[in-house]
């Protein structure tokens, strides 16, 4: 058999064009075409073959994982061959396949099939449920492409596609006004933050005369002591498209407005896609950064005051899907320390696992807080208020979802904090700035992650939430015409005339139709497949911190310093104490409800930071567009006067024409004198 | 003195030339021959274009001469751009004799125009190769003469006006011209136009000053036969006045005669590399942008064409203000695109006139609907007023000006650069006025005769040769050298 010797059982290399990561790109990006292509207006189809496409992705994504543990997988597949533009730059176009990226490949295939399965639930009867699909299938093609793309020329497809499909399912229902804004909002700022995007990449290929990763950082790496300022600068530009992309300052408001979205668009665009995009990035490059030590610095002061800052406004929210978003803010800057903070000459490990660990829990706690909405209609506090302890299946889930995100012990968010917190401290005593100033941020993050997380459990088992609700729906029963029984009474009462006596008719009366929805209604739940993802999501946040024992991660988890550990964990249980005697008293459960009232609804707006936005950059850019307007208008005016006065010089031209030979003569004479005069003047 | 002779060499003037005299004695012997005369003349005229052709040929020397002195001089002398000058002066002028073939004139008028034509065309063969000042103003006066002849004999009021504009603007720019001559002849102490006497001529300030002086009359006195603007006054009054297919010599045969007097001056002077050659420059913008902007307003079909020749001479000699190698061959090459579009643009006009009768021809609302009623008519013409335009899918029009501006932006002469783009934006306004017409709603002449199939078979080999020179432009551009 041809297929026996092209596979070594050994290593499990395979010997073939088509290696498992092409197809960890290609089945998500053939799942959109499909769907479109296939379907016309079957929502079960699209559905089957999204599931199969994430199915059959997901077990790419594992092989290309087993291949890389037995050693088998290619280091740099080919793709569509080299670019050829010129001696000047090389442009391979190659793939790159390492222990890191294979990881993160994985989580991108799981959270990207459990969001499938999930949304076939969530949008059940959402007539555009073929395009969210499709839209899923292609964002999750253009995140695979990022994280195994071996080229700066592919990052930039696979980033640039992510943008306009993120546009996409922010604006999936684009008939609310809110929804196309967040979406304009989330594409314009990420565009403006990728502008020094291509700049920086095209610096760093430039230098390195090729867009292959590996050779610009090898490049770079010899080439730094002489051209330090322009690898600062190009690190500056790929960072400010990071902090745009992950939703860092200045480039924060973006992400909460983004919630605009159905709910299994943000868990994919939160928890393992688009604002990892830009932690996967500069995991690539992270080898060039150690070289720049103010890149260092900024890229840790913007991950340093994204996280805290973010940590505090999700403390602060109304709208709980919103405190989840701020959370994501502020773990992406978390995972960005990780890389900023990591040590001397060593790969990405720190960030890349705090990705991995965020991309579980994150997810989970979207899809639940989704899978809560419709339970009881909406995110905001006064309608989540008691939720859990309502609705009992979802207890459990969200508990390991809120502990992994505090990061308590053994979940998988204890185990990659904790390791960048060590990480800070270690390179902290030493002596390095950036470390100090991660290490302060991250104390301040351990207690503020604690106190939200808190809040948010707080409110959603609050028991006087039930009451409340049981009376509410009482109340809004007693408007019910059938409970009135106006209905009932007109056709039970014998008929009369116009005087008020009553006829007498034999007919018999209509039957009374039983009322039959009097019992209480199953509650509304996922199917057992999107029920069996998330179950499998929340193992993954239990036990996934055992990744850092395998041979995967290197980490240094060995000599973790166990006083850390143990003050962080006394800080939490004091933080989570005093958020609990906050919450006491409360209508909903609410702790934030303590602070006063214009610091709440100033960082529900995120600080007004929009405002700022539109000040700084939509005004002018509007100002000066219709400045340009009004000049091309007046140069159309312009333009449009043209005719009128050539035709009036053409007529002076007519008159002087006067077709007497005598006229032709003046003429004739004074061009003479003309060009008796140009001669001579300018021999 | 002795003088040496090559026939060959001198045959495109002496056929014509010779011809004109066997014209008249041909109707002394045998009167009222009408139409052969002008069968006769078109065949003098092919043969003398037949006699250029070894001249066009790449291997051909360059020049080659003939006329010469003792002492190594030559009168007369042919390279390249010369041939193929007196080539398209033949070939035009056999296309011109071809058009008025069938247009009925009393039968003793024939030989005079045959004649008269004839001996024009001589001399714009003769001023092309002309090398020294007396025969070059006796040629340039054979080319210009017989035309005032040839518009006058059409006998109508409006042909006498034009005859008499022609005419007198003729003579003060002979008087002019005359002036430059002598100027010349004053400066360089000799009647040579070769290279050397004008060099010598230069190191002196004095003589350098009149030498300047004689230049500038020499251009203003050939401005008049180019219709240059201010010279151009008679332009409009001759077209319309004389008769369609003398008025096409007029824009075609005659504009090659005037190019070929000018560059046999540019020759001598360009080895000054002096900046007076801007004053050709600026009369071609006058020229072209005044030639555009009246025609935008003309309602007469021949007028048009009139002021189209004028804005199109300023595109002829627009390339020789640069001071460059390529001047020469570029304002010939254009020449020979305008030539050829124009005549097309004639022969369809003549066609047209002959079955529809002149009022209706010269009207340019006349053509409304041509595309519909005369379908070949249309399309020749439409294609013809692209390449005037510039426009694909006449490339060879948009070559053309390309070749023309390819002089002036290599001299850096950017002002004049911007106005010629200018220009040939307007010129295509004026174009797609006409080409709009033609499109629109159809106008009934009233006559509606057949096509004369000596018109018809013009005006089809005038399509084949635009479409292809479009396929192919080096094929028309190759007539003036590589």
């Amino acid at each position: 058999m041809p297929s026996a010797s092209r596979l070594d059982t050994q290593s499990l290399a395979l010997d073939l064009v088509l290696q498992p990561s092409h197809l960890v790109v290609l089945l998500p990006a053939a799942v959109s075409v499909l769907i479109l292509v296939l379907t016309r207006r079957s929502a079960r189809g699209a559905f089957v073959i999204a599931a199969i496409g994430g199915l059959l992705g997901l077990l790419a994504a594992a092989a290309l994982l087993a291949q890389q543990a037995r050693g088998g997988a290619v280091a740099d597949p080919r793709t569509i061959g080299e670019l050829k533009v010129g001696p000047a730059l090389a442009v391979p176009l190659r793939l790159q396949v390492d222990r890191l990226m294979v990881l993160v490949a994985v989580a991108v295939a799981l959270v990207s099939l459990v969001v499938q399965v999930f949304a076939r639930w969530y949008l059940y009867s959402d007539p555009r449920y073929r395009q969210f699909a499709a839209t899923v299938g292609l964002f999750t093609a253009a995140m695979q492409l990022v994280v195994l793309s071996g080229d700066v020329l592919l990052i930039l497809v696979g980033w640039e596609l992510m943008g306009w499909c993120s546009y996409l399912l922010i604006g999936h229902e684009s008939e609310r006004a809110k929804a196309r804004r967040a979406s304009y909002k989330a594409f314009l700022v990420t565009r403006i933050a990728d502008a020094p995007f291509a700049i920086g990449l095209a610096v760093l290929a430039l230098g390195a005369r090729s867009t292959s990763i590996p050779q610009i950082v090898q490049h770079w790496q010899s080439a730094a002591a002489d051209h330090g300022t322009a690898l600062t600068a190009a690190l500056l530009c790929v960072i400010c498209a990071v902090a745009g992309k992950s939703a860092q300052v200045p480039f924060q408001d973006w992400l909460p407005d983004a919630m605009e979205g159905p709910t299994p668009a943000s868990a994919l665009i939160h928890a393992a896609t688009m604002v990892a995009a830009g932690t996967v990035v500069l995991a690539k490059l992270v080898a060039l950064l150690e070289l720049s030590g103010t890149a260092r610095v900024v890229l840790t002061i913007v991950a340093s005051v994204s996280m805290v800052g973010a940590a505090v406004l999700a403390f602060c929210q109304h709208d709980l899907k919103r405190l989840l978003a701020w959370s994501t803010v502020s773990q992406v800057g978390l995972m960005l320390l990780g890389l900023a903070v990591l040590p001397v000459r060593e790969p990405a490990d720190l960030g890349i696992s705090h990705l991995l660990s965020h991309a579980m829990f994150k997810a989970l706690l979207f899809l639940l807080i989704g899978w809560l909405s419709v339970l009881v209609g909406g995110t905001i506090v006064e309608r989540q208020s008691g939720a859990l302890s309502k609705h009992l299946a979802v207890r459990w889930l969200v508990g390991i979802g809120l502990l992994a995100l505090a990061g308590v012990p053994p979940l998988v968010g204890f185990v990659s904090k904790d390791l960048i917190v060590d990480e800070a401290a270690r390179r902290g005593v030493d002596g390095d700035v950036s470390a100090r100033i991660a290490f302060v941020a991250l104390v301040c993050v351990v207690a503020l992650t604690a106190a939200y997380t808190t809040r948010m459990w707080l409110i959603l088992v609050h028991r006087t939430g039930r009451q409340r609700v049981v009376v509410r729906e009482a109340v809004e029963d007693s408007y019910d015409i059938r409970d009135v029984g106006i209905v009932e009474m007109l056709a039970g009462s014998p008929q009369v005339d116009v005087h008020g006596r009553p006829l007498r008719r034999d007919e018999p009366m209509p039957p009374v139709v039983d009322d039959d929805d009097d019992g209480p209604l199953p509650e509304p739940q996922p199917g057992a497949g999107a029920r069996t993802g998330l179950q499998l999501l929340a193992i993954l946040s239990i036990v996934g911190g055992a990744l850092i024992f395998s041979p995967m991660l290197e980490v240094d988890w060995e000599n973790a310093n166990l006083w850390l550990i143990g003050a962080s964990l006394v800080l939490m249980a004091a933080v989570a104490l005093l958020v609990r005697l906050m919450s006491i008293g409360t209508v909903y459960g609410d702790a934030a409800a303590r602070l006063p009232l214009p610091l709440r609804s100033s960082a529900s707006r995120g600080f007004d930071v929009d405002a700022g936005y539109v000040g700084l950059v939509a005004r002018p850019v509007v100002a000066l567009a219709r400045g340009v307007a009004r000049l091309e208008g007046g140069l159309d005016r312009g333009v449009q006067a043209l005719p009128a006065l050539v035709t009036r010089v053409a007529g002076a031209g007519f008159r002087l024409h006067t077709r007497r030979p005598t006229s032709g003569l003046v003429a004739v004479a004074l061009g003479v004198v003309l060009v008796g005069l140009m001669g001579v003047i300018w021999w | 003195m002795t003088l040496t002779y090559d026939w060959w060499l001198l045959a495109p003037v002496l056929v014509p030339g010779v011809g004109a005299l066997l014209v008249l004695v041909v109707d002394a012997i045998a009167p009222r021959l009408g139409r052969v005369h002008w069968a006769l003349t078109a065949g003098l005229l092919l043969v003398g274009a037949a006699t250029v052709i070894p001249g066009l040929l790449p291997s051909a020397d360059n020049p080659r001469r003939t006329l010469c002195l003792s002492d190594g001089s030559c009168l007369y002398a042919v390279d390249h751009v010369g041939a193929g000058l007196q080539f398209t002066a033949l070939v035009s002028a056999a296309v011109i004799v071809l058009l008025a073939l069938p247009i009925r004139v009393p039968t003793e008028r024939a030989p005079v125009q045959a004649a008269l034509l004839l001996t024009a065309t001589a001399g714009a063969s003769g001023v092309v190769a002309a090398r020294d000042l007396t025969s070059w103003l006796v040629t340039l006066e054979l080319a210009t003469v017989p035309t005032v002849a040839l518009v006058a004999l059409r006998a109508r009021r409006s042909a006498t006006d034009g005859a008499l504009s022609l005419l007198t603007t003729s003579l003060v720019s002979f008087a002019i011209t005359a002036m430059g001559a002598a100027l010349w002849f004053a400066a360089t102490g000799t009647v040579q136009l070769g290279g050397d006497a004008v060099l010598a001529a230069s190191h002196d300030a004095d003589s350098r000053r009149i030498l300047a002086l004689a230049v500038v009359f020499i251009v203003a006195g050939v401005g008049f036969k180019l219709s240059l603007v201010p010279f151009h006054a008679w332009t409009p009054e001759a077209f319309g006045g004389a008769s369609v297919p003398i008025g096409g010599f007029l824009a075609v045969t005659s504009k090659v005669a005037a190019l070929g007097a000018l560059l046999v001056i540019f020759r001598g002077v360009s080895v000054l590399g002096t900046s007076a050659l801007a004053a050709i420059g600026v009369l071609a913008a006058i020229s072209m942008t005044v030639g555009n902007v009246m025609a935008l307003r003309e309602q007469q079909a021949l007028r048009f064409l009139a002021w189209s020749t004028i804005s199109q001479a300023g595109w002829v000699v627009l390339p020789l203000a640069a001071v460059s190698s390529h001047a020469v061959r570029a304002a010939a090459g254009y020449l020979v695109v305008y030539a050829l579009a124009t005549l097309v643009a004639f022969a369809v006009v003549t066609a047209l006139a002959h079955s529809d009768g002149r009022n209706h021809a010269t009207r340019l609302a006349s053509y409304g609907g041509l595309l519909r009623r005369r379908p070949l008519l249309g399309v020749t013409l439409a294609l013809a007023l692209l390449a005037l335009m510039g426009l694909p899918p006449a490339v060879v029009g948009l070559v053309a000006k390309v070749l023309a501006l390819g002089p002036v932006a290599g001299g850096r002469l950017w002002p004049l650069a911007i106005v010629a783009a200018v220009n040939a934006m307007l010129g295509v306004a004026v174009y797609l006025r006409w080409l709009r017409i033609l499109f629109g709603a159809p106008t009934d002449p009233g006559t509606h005769d057949r096509l004369h199939p000596v018109h018809l078979a013009v005006v089809a080999i005038g399509l084949a040769a635009l479409v292809v020179t479009s396929i192919a432009p080096q094929l028309l551009l190759g007539l003036v050298g590589r």
